[in-house]
């Protein structure tokens, strides 16, 4: 990621696509996931645990998801743009070990307030087995020329 | 724990909507944010933004130095799993014992009673947050407020419950306010295993 590169409001367009990343997910991964937020609940990192509550296996922890998220928006909205608001963000099924995660955004509209440059984007993560994180709401700001 | 007079259903939690349960309760995290904190939590996520580890950047950019990742914000704020005084969070060698649910429980005051029926699992489905501002290395965060937001009974493919969410504010050390949370997440006892 060449962070030198800013994106400025003016740059942007409506229908413009964000640039999406991929997450491939396996058991040491979300461990260490576990560990980096200090979240030991089983189910994101014992199968047979998580499998009694229903899932089909151990599974991302949301803060895994918004991380995703951030990543993707990071990456698109460089170090002058901020995060304003983010979400809803809905989780429809569970991410586990040998998912591959794809995040995917679009512009949906910006506007100016208050001497800001507003955008909105609307970001959802998709694996093999279908949509995992649904279509979702992130408001930015991006500095003008 | 006091025994229940009755069971609670979810007509019971929804009739009280928009009521702080919190009893006033502000839990601070254990440890102030660090820089190593922040590295662990970018590493899994290859999240190679360097405002969040070189300060230079960040001052640059208009921040007031390194600061913690958005998304791991509620983390951040978490209280430890076990102090000094606690009894052991491993009472026996049952290998899928459910040590998480035994963290350290900060002292708190009286809160009010959930009216919320019971329920075996749970897992976040919804996440909202509105950004007031960074939490910057050597902030300490806290979390407030615990208030009722929305209850939805459903029937999915895990089980039957209901997605209940509820809203906290993230605050530093000196009061400021850092993010308001709304987090939702479907509370059910599983009807299949492995589904």
């Amino acid at each position: 990621m060449d962070w030198s590169i800013q994106r400025r409001f003016e740059d942007v367009q409506v229908g413009d696509e964000i640039p999406s990343i991929t997450f491939n997910i396996t058991v040491e991964r979300l461990i260490e996931y576990a560990a980096a937020v200090w979240q030991f609940h089983p189910i994101h990192h014992n199968t047979r645990f998580a499998q009694g509550t229903g899932a089909p296996d151990m599974y991302a922890n949301n803060t895994v998801i918004q991380g995703w998220l951030e990543r993707t928006v990071r990456e698109y909205i460089g170090l002058d743009g901020r995060i304003r608001r983010v979400g809803p963000v809905r989780i429809r099924t569970f991410s586990c070990p040998g998912d591959t995660v794809v995040t995917r955004g679009t512009v949906k509209r910006k506007w100016q307030e208050g001497g800001l440059g507003y955008v909105e984007l609307e970001l959802l993560a998709e694996h093999q087995r279908g949509v995992c994180v649904a279509p979702s709401p992130v408001v930015v700001t991006l500095p003008s020329r | 724990m006091a025994a229940h007079a009755r069971e609670f259903t979810w007509d019971d939690l929804a009739a009280v909507i928009g009521q702080d349960f919190s009893g006033g309760a502000v839990d601070e995290a254990i440890d102030p944010i660090e820089g190593s904190l922040i590295r662990r939590y970018c590493e899994p996520l290859e999240m190679d933004c360097p405002l969040f580890y070189d300060d230079d950047v960040a001052r640059q950019h208009g921040y007031q130095g390194v600061f913690a990742p958005l998304s791991g914000m509620r983390y951040f704020a978490y209280p430890a799993l076990w102090r000094p005084g606690d009894p052991t969070r491993y009472p026996n060698a049952e290998p899928d014992d459910f040590a998480a649910g035994r963290r350290h429980q900060p002292a708190r005051p009286p809160a009010p009673e959930i009216p919320m029926p019971k329920t075996t699992a749970f897992f976040i489905t919804d996440i909202e947050v509105e950004y007031h501002g960074e939490a910057y290395v050597g902030d300490r965060l806290s979390v407030r407020g615990r208030k009722l937001i929305s209850v939805t009974p459903k029937r999915t493919s895990v089980g039957e419950g209901a997605f209940v969410v509820w809203q906290h504010e993230i605050i530093d050390q000196t009061g400021r306010l850092i993010a308001t949370l709304n987090a939702g997440g479907f509370h059910y006892n599983p009807t299949t295993a492995g589904g």
